[in-house]
């Protein structure tokens, strides 16, 4: 029975012309399109998802800043990779200041 | 001149083609359906500069149980390079294209009432016959004809070898499956 109501109101769509809305509907992951109403909009989305990623980016730095690192380990990245202090600082950081873990990833 | 099957890289020109040419348009993805779906059915007319001047754009009816069939989604000819023929040797690449390769029994679109150069090449050169008229088919009220292709005797004129065969010349089964 549904299937038949089915058939029927495609029937019906086919039988205008829809420029392809149709098939594409049935095509896997069809997203509808949305449009954006007015360039105003556009801009206040873009600069919140601009202010979000600054946001994000500014919270991932204070807690790499917590992060407590040796400072012999620092010294000794710097001198085997011959490497920038800085840069040592940041890969151990984001390595929970673990060393090992530092330089597996740093000679990758 | 050269008629050959669209390539992922046409579908631009022939949606650019098709906007020049026709008030029907369609956006880009639907040409990009065509092209993943039914790579084999589209082909496109390019002038010796190599720029798109024409093209058809078909697929496969296959959500339906009867015979498999195509349908002709689109075809343009730049009316700088009309009465050439070109229409008619895109339309019977994607004739062959569909036996070939899908074993389509018949190809089937819509014409607008009051294009006469179009039915004049449907009914007079392929052969096509009106099988319903669809009132008020398109956007600005013109009604359409429905018309169908019979791929059968095409394919005994052209030396085409369908698909499968046995099923493609099997009538008999088709009388029973009407009755």
């Amino acid at each position: 029975m549904e299937d038949e109501v089915e058939t029927k109101s495609r029937e019906k769509r086919a039988a205008k012309h829809d420029s392809g809305a149709a098939d594409l509907e049935r095509v896997t992951n069809y997203a509808e399109e949305k449009e954006i109403k007015s360039d105003a909009n556009i801009i206040s989305v873009i600069n919140d998802v601009k202010r979000q990623n600054d946001a994000n980016k500014l919270a991932k730095e204070q807690e790499l800043a917590k992060v407590s690192i040796k400072k012999d380990d620092v010294e000794l990245i710097c001198r085997e990779l011959e490497i920038s202090k800085k840069e040592a600082e940041r890969a151990l950081r984001e390595h929970q200041g673990n060393l090992l873990e530092t330089l597996v990833t740093l000679t990758d | 001149m050269n008629i050959r099957c669209a390539k992922p890289e046409d579908l631009m020109h022939m949606q650019h083609c098709n906007l020049l040419c026709l008030p029907e348009n369609y956006q880009m993805k639907y040409y990009l359906y065509h092209g993943l779906s039914w790579p084999q059915l589209s082909y496109v007319a390019e002038d010796e500069l190599g720029q798109i001047v024409g093209y058809v754009l078909a697929k496969m009816e296959e959500e339906s149980e009867e015979d498999p069939h195509g349908h002709i989604t689109s075809l343009a000819v730049r009316r700088s390079h009309r009465r050439l023929g070109l229409a008619q040797k895109l339309m019977d690449q994607t004739a062959r294209a569909m036996v070939e390769c899908f074993n389509a029994k018949y190809v089937s679109l819509h014409v607008r009432k009051s294009n006469r150069a179009a039915l004049n090449l449907y009914t007079n050169t392929l052969k096509f016959t009106i099988s319903e008229i669809e009132p008020k088919y398109y956007a600005d009220g013109e009604d359409a004809f429905a018309m169908k292709r019979d791929l059968c005797s095409f394919a005994l004129q052209n030396d085409v070898i369908p698909a499968e065969p046995i099923t493609f010349f099997d009538n008999r089964k088709n009388d029973e499956k009407d009755k």
